[in-house]
């Protein structure tokens, strides 16, 4: 794969992706990552998470270049 | 107040150290740090905290020891057993070191109990195990302009930040908004080692240590990720500048604030329910508990009536769950019950219905 975007999963979502990191085929932007995810692990839609793009939190929509990590971080409560 | 050459001696190896120094240690010595949670993270984080001259140490939880604690409560022994914890932290430290105090609050954290004690302190620390009170412990922290440690854990992965350390710092909003709430997942369902929360709960007692001591290398606007399996840690920015969740605008919003309800309701719109929520819709009564595993599956179901409709039966005969009433459903693993909440929702309009997530299996039949 030339284009990818590489993926780190934390949390309860390593179990229902499978794995605690993946690279997937390049999308532009984060909205378009995540329902592509959505459509590839449909249990994630029940989950909720914060995304960080190259280790950084976003709030809206945010562009991706070839070969950028994207990080999905749900909230943990345990202690 | 110690001495000048008692202080020199007892704290000669922190007091070497670059950055630090005696003024860096009368700073800790006056300094007065509020514990929220004296479970996994809150034992180590306290103990650090004492033994590097913290003059007063709050203590706040109303829970009481049981035997699962222990692996990871290394304050607490199995004499304990039945007694309240942030009570047995105070008479230890009574006994073990009086040069430090420890102040018991022997209840859960509620909105009108975090705005009488935490003016009373000069940094907070969250080491509790569920959503609701950390939002609430962030509200608090944040009108009433407080530093706030907070981490979490699941399994062996952990989540540390530093709070409201300044007006432009970030705060937990910024990094998971409140209606991202997922069920809360305590360290009972998830499981955990005692060291990873020893661990995590030292690194919070450094943080207050290096904020109390102003030394360099503090989280400020990030979030460190750590998973104590692959030793991967990773340092997470976060933006404040752009907030959508920004929680109570003053004190009597964050008082009137009913934050387990606000948690329960994310739950009841996802459909979803953590042991917490499914007991308490037990208790509100006219439920129909179903049991949707197969006749016999074990574990048997002890802590309320169910009634066992199978999975396939239920698909073939839906007439068998009640119209009228809350339906909870729960299999061993929360799976088929999922399949029969879909079935109900879409295909017989049934909307009062619900089911246990992780199923049985994950009931915490301990605590």
């Amino acid at each position: 794969m030339d284009e990818y975007i590489k993926i780190l999963l934390f949390g309860n979502l390593v179990e229902i992706v499978g794995g605690c990191e993946l690279t997937f085929p390049y999308v532009a932007d984060t909205e378009t990552l995540i329902e592509a995810l959505y459509a590839k692990y449909e249990n994630l839609r029940a989950q909720t998470f914060s995304i960080a793009v190259n280790k950084s939190i976003i709030l809206e929509n945010t562009k991706i270049e070839n070969r950028d990590e994207v990080a999905l971080l749900p909230p943990f409560s345990g202690g | 107040m110690m001495q000048d050459q008692h202080i020199s001696q007892r704290f000669h190896t922190q007091l070497v150290l670059p950055n630090f120094g005696i003024e860096a240690q009368k700073q800790l010595l006056q300094a007065k740090v509020l514990v929220i949670g004296a479970g996994g993270l809150g034992c180590p984080c306290i103990q650090y905290l004492l033994a590097a001259g913290i003059g007063s140490i709050g203590v706040c939880d109303g829970d009481v020891v049981v035997l699962s604690n222990l692996h990871r409560q290394i304050l607490f022994t199995a004499a304990d057993v039945g007694k309240k914890k942030a009570e047995l932290i105070k008479e230890r430290y009574l006994t073990e070191d009086s040069a430090c105090q420890v102040v018991a609050y022997n209840s859960y954290l509620d909105t009108e109990q975090a705005l009488s004690i935490f003016p009373l302190y000069d940094i907070i620390v969250d080491c509790t195990d569920d959503l609701a009170t950390r939002y609430l412990i962030n509200d608090a922290s944040k009108l009433l302009s407080k530093p706030l440690v907070f981490a979490a854990i699941y399994q062996y992965q952990a989540q540390l930040a530093v709070f409201n350390t300044s007006k432009s710092s970030i705060q937990l909003r910024d990094v998971f908004e409140e209606q991202s709430l997922n069920p809360s997942t305590t360290c009972n369902e998830a499981g955990v080692l005692g060291a990873v929360t020893g661990l995590v709960g030292t690194l919070q007692a450094l943080e207050v240590i290096k904020y109390l001591a102003n030394l360099p290398g503090q989280l400020c606007n990030e979030m460190l990720v750590c998973d104590f399996s692959s030793y991967q840690f990773s340092k997470m920015k976060i933006n404040n500048s752009n907030k959508k969740d920004k929680g109570p605008k003053d004190i009597e919003e964050f008082s009137k604030r009913d934050y387990r309800q606000a948690c329960l309701s994310k739950q009841l719109a996802s459909k979803q329910l953590d042991q917490a929520a499914f007991v308490n819709l037990i208790e509100k009564g006219n439920t129909q508990i179903v049991d949707v595993r197969n006749a016999g599956e074990l574990p048997q179901v002890l802590p309320f009536d169910a009634e066992n409709i199978p999975l396939d039966v239920l698909l073939k005969f839906p007439e068998k769950i009640s119209s009228e009433k809350t339906i909870l459903l729960f299999c061993h693993s929360g799976i088929r019950s999922q399949i029969a909440l879909d079935f109900l929702s879409d295909e017989c309009q049934i909307n009062n219905v619900f089911h246990l997530k992780g199923g049985i299996l994950k009931w915490n039949h301990y605590d």
